[in-house]
C-alpha cells in the first residue's frame, strides 16, 4: 500500500526594520542582555503599543510578490499565554483579520512548474530569549528579542514531497532576501520554519497530523520530515494511531519527540487587542510600497532566457541572490551600450560569474556585497579576454590576483607581463627552437604520430607561460612541424 | 450558553488564578450574568450588520520610518523593577519545556 504525504508550512520571517513592531527599541542582534528594552517591551503596564510603519510596508511587499490580496483592513489580536519570555502574558498577533490572504508561491518541483497556496501572513511580535543553563535553579530573561517584527507565512498543505517542501522554504526564503524584508540568516534566527506533517493513502481524508516547531535550517527541515513520516507510517502500519501534537526536531539524534500533545494544548483566548485600533491600508499606500518593488526573481531568470538566451540553468543561478543578479546586470552594461553587443557577452559573462567567481565566493564563505572586486575591476577582466589580451587560462590567474587585491584586472596584467603572445614571428621563432630541442618526437609526428602536436603545443605554452595566443600557437607549430 | 464549574476551573487554570470553591461558585454566578445578558444581546438582528471590534472608524497613528530607533534603558535600571535578577538577567524559577 502506498502512502501519500502532505505538508504545510509556516514560515516566521524576522523583519528587516530598525526598530521593533511596536516600540521604538532597536531590533540589531546584540548579546548584551537587556540593552534593547523600552517600556513596551519589558510590558510596564500601562505602556501603549505604536505600529512601525515599516513592518506594514514589508508585509505589503512580501504579499504583492506572491499575488496575494492585501487587506486594506486588518486587526491586531491578543493571544493569551503565560511564560517568562513573553512579560506581557500576550503575544499580539493578527488571528481572524489577518494583513495579507489568498497567495501563491510557484516552483519548479517534482511535477514541473507547482502551484503552492499561500494561505495568509501575518504581523506579529517575536518573545525574549530564556537561558536555561547558566543559573543552577532559575533560567534568565532576556527582552532584547521581545517585539521584533515578525511575519508568519502560512501555505496550504498543498505539498505531498519532502522535496517540494524544502524547495519551496528555499523558494521564500530567496524571495523575502530578494524584496529586503528579511536578511535571511538561519543562525540567528531571522527564518524559522514549523512543518505540518500527515500521512494518508492517496485519496483517504486527511490523516491526523503533527507539527515540528522552529527548524533553522533547510537540511534540519528535510531531516525531521523524513523521519517524522517515517514515525508515523510505521505507527500507523503496527495498528496505531497518529495523536495531533507539537513535536521538536532533536538536531543530534535527527529523530523528533512530542513537546505537547492537543489535550494540554494551549487554549490562547485570542480577542482584538483594544490597545490597537484597526490597521487600515488605503491604495495609495500599496501603491506607494509597489512603486519601490524589485523585478522579481522568476520574471528576471525568463528575461535572462528571452534576451540574454542563457540556459535555464545560467538564469537560475544567476538570480538565486539579488545582489549576485544586480552584479550581473550592471557588469553587462558596462560591458557595451547596446543590447547587441551586451546579448554577445552575455553567456560569457555568465561562465565567469556562476564559475570561478562564485567558486571563490563559496570557498571564502562571503557575500558579493563584500568582495574586493568590484564591478568595473570585473568588467575590467571581461574586456580583456573580449579583445584577446589575455587567454581564459591567464584569466583564472588575473582573477585570484584580483581577489586578493581588488585592483583592475589590466593593471595586474601591465605590472605583471601576462599579456597573450600574438606576435607570430616571436611565437616562430619559440616554436622553431622547441623543435630543434625534441627533434625525435619532431620526426615521431612527421612519420604519423599526430597526437603528439599537443606535445609542441604544451611545450609552447610552457615557453611563454602560458601567455602564447592558444589558437595561434596551435597553428604555427603544426606549420613549423610539416615543414 | 451557562457555563459549568468545571468551565470556571479550566479558565482560572489558563489565568493562572487560584479560587477557592466559594470565590468558584461567586465567579460561576458572575460570569453566566454577563453570558445572559449577551443571550439577549443575542435577539438583535444583525444580518447586515458586520462585526465591529472597535469603536472608532478612522485607523491607527503609525511610527513612520524616519526616526530609526531609540536607545534601550541602561539593564541595572531595568533590574530595579525584577524580583530577582543577576547579571542583567531577569530570573525566573527555572522552566525548561
Amino acid at each position: 500500500m502506498t502512502w501519500e504525504t502532505v505538508i504545510g508550512l509556516e514560515i516566521h520571517v524576522q523583519l528587516s526594520a530598525e526598530s521593533k513592531i511596536f516600540s521604538p527599541a532597536s531590533t540589531v542582534f546584540c548579546n548584551a542582555a537587556n540593552t534593547q528594552v523600552r517600556e513596551v517591551d519589558c510590558g510596564f503596564p500601562g505602556a501603549l503599543p505604536v505600529l512601525n510603519r515599516r513592518v506594514v510596508d514589508c508585509a505589503i511587499l512580501l504579499g504583492t510578490a506572491i499575488s496575494a490580496t492585501v487587506n486594506q483592513r486588518s486587526e491586531f489580536a491578543r493571544k493569551n499565554y503565560f511564560y517568562p519570555d513573553l512579560p506581557k502574558g500576550y503575544q499580539i498577533s493578527q488571528f481572524e483579520y489577518p494583513i495579507v490572504e489568498h497567495g501563491e508561491m510557484w516552483i519548479n518541483g517534482s511535477q514541473g512548474e507547482m502551484r503552492i497556496g499561500v494561505t495568509r501572513a501575518h504581523l506579529e511580535e517575536d518573545a525574549g530569549k530564556l537561558i536555561h543553563d547558566h543559573w543552577a535553579t532559575s533560567s534568565g530573561v532576556d527582552l532584547n528579542r521581545a517585539g521584533t517584527p515578525l511575519l508568519e507565512i502560512v501555505s496550504e498543505p498543498d505539498l505531498r514531497d519532502i522535496n517540494d517542501a524544502v524547495l519551496y522554504a528555499s523558494e521564500m526564503h530567496k524571495l523575502v532576501r530578494w524584496l529586503g524584508i528579511c536578511d535571511g540568516n538561519m543562525q540567528e534566527g531571522s527564518f524559522r520554519i514549523d512543518a505540518n506533517i500527515s500521512v494518508r493513502h492517496p485519496g483517504d481524508e486527511l490523516g491526523t497530523r503533527c507539527e515540528i516547531k522552529n527548524l533553522n535550517s533547510f537540511r534540519f527541515l528535510e531531516q525531521a520530515l523524513h523521519y517524522e513520516r517515517e514515525r508515523q507510517i510505521n505507527l500507523i502500519e503496527d495498528g496505531g494511531t497518529v495523536v495531533q501534537q507539537t513535536r521538536l526536531f532533536n538536531t543530534a539524534s535527527g529523530e523528533t519527540r512530542a513537546m505537547r500533545s492537543k489535550e494540554d494544548a494551549h487554549d490562547y483566548r485570542y480577542f482584538p487587542d483594544p490597545d490597537l485600533p484597526p490597521l487600515l491600508v488605503d491604495d495609495a499606500w500599496i501603491a506607494e510600497v509597489i512603486a519601490t518593488m524589485p523585478e522579481l526573481p522568476r520574471a528576471r531568470a525568463q528575461r535572462f532566457i528571452n534576451d540574454y538566451q542563457l540556459s535555464s540553468y545560467d538564469a537560475t543561478l544567476l538570480t538565486a541572490d539579488k545582489d549576485f543578479s544586480d552584479y550581473y546586470e550592471t557588469l553587462l552594461a558596462q560591458l557595451a551600450t547596446d543590447s547587441e553587443q551586451r546579448n554577445q557577452h552575455a553567456k560569457l559573462c555568465a561562465n565567469w560569474l556562476c564559475g570561478d567567481f562564485a567558486a571563490l565566493l563559496n570557498e571564502h564563505k562571503i557575500e558579493i556585497s563584500a568582495s574586493k572586486i568590484d564591478i568595473a575591476a570585473f568588467a575590467d577582466l571581461m574586456r580583456c579576454l573580449i579583445n584577446d589580451t589575455i587567454s581564459g587560462k591567464i584569466a583564472k590567474t588575473v582573477l585570484l590576483k584580483m581577489w586578493d587585491s581588488g585592483e583592475h584586472a589590466s593593471i595586474i596584467i601591465e605590472r605583471e607581463g601576462l599579456m597573450q603572445i600574438s606576435d607570430s614571428s616571436a611565437l616562430e621563432k619559440i616554436g622553431n627552437d622547441i623543435i630543434a630541442a625534441n627533434a625525435q618526437q619532431a620526426q615521431q609526428y612527421r612519420d604519423g604520430k599526430d597526437r603528439l602536436l599537443g606535445f609542441f603545443v604544451g611545450q609552447m605554452m610552457k615557453a611563454t607561460k602560458g601567455q602564447a595566443n592558444p589558437e595561434q600557437a596551435n597553428e604555427i607549430m603544426k606549420r613549423l612541424l610539416a615543414q | 450558553m451557562a457555563l459549568t464549574r468545571q468551565d470556571i476551573q479550566k479558565l482560572a487554570q489558563l489565568a493562572r488564578l487560584a479560587q477557592n470553591p466559594r470565590e468558584e461558585e461567586d465567579t460561576l454566578k458572575s460570569l453566566n450574568a454577563v453570558l445572559g445578558l449577551i443571550d439577549e444581546l443575542k435577539n438583535a438582528d444583525v444580518d447586515n450588520v458586520d462585526p465591529m471590534a472597535y469603536v472608532q472608524l478612522h485607523g491607527q497613528t503609525l511610527r513612520t520610518r524616519a526616526p530609526a530607533a531609540v536607545a534601550g534603558y541602561p539593564p541595572e535600571q531595568l533590574m530595579q523593577n525584577a524580583p530577582q535578577a543577576d547579571e542583567n538577567h531577569f530570573l525566573v524559577p527555572k522552566v525548561i519545556e
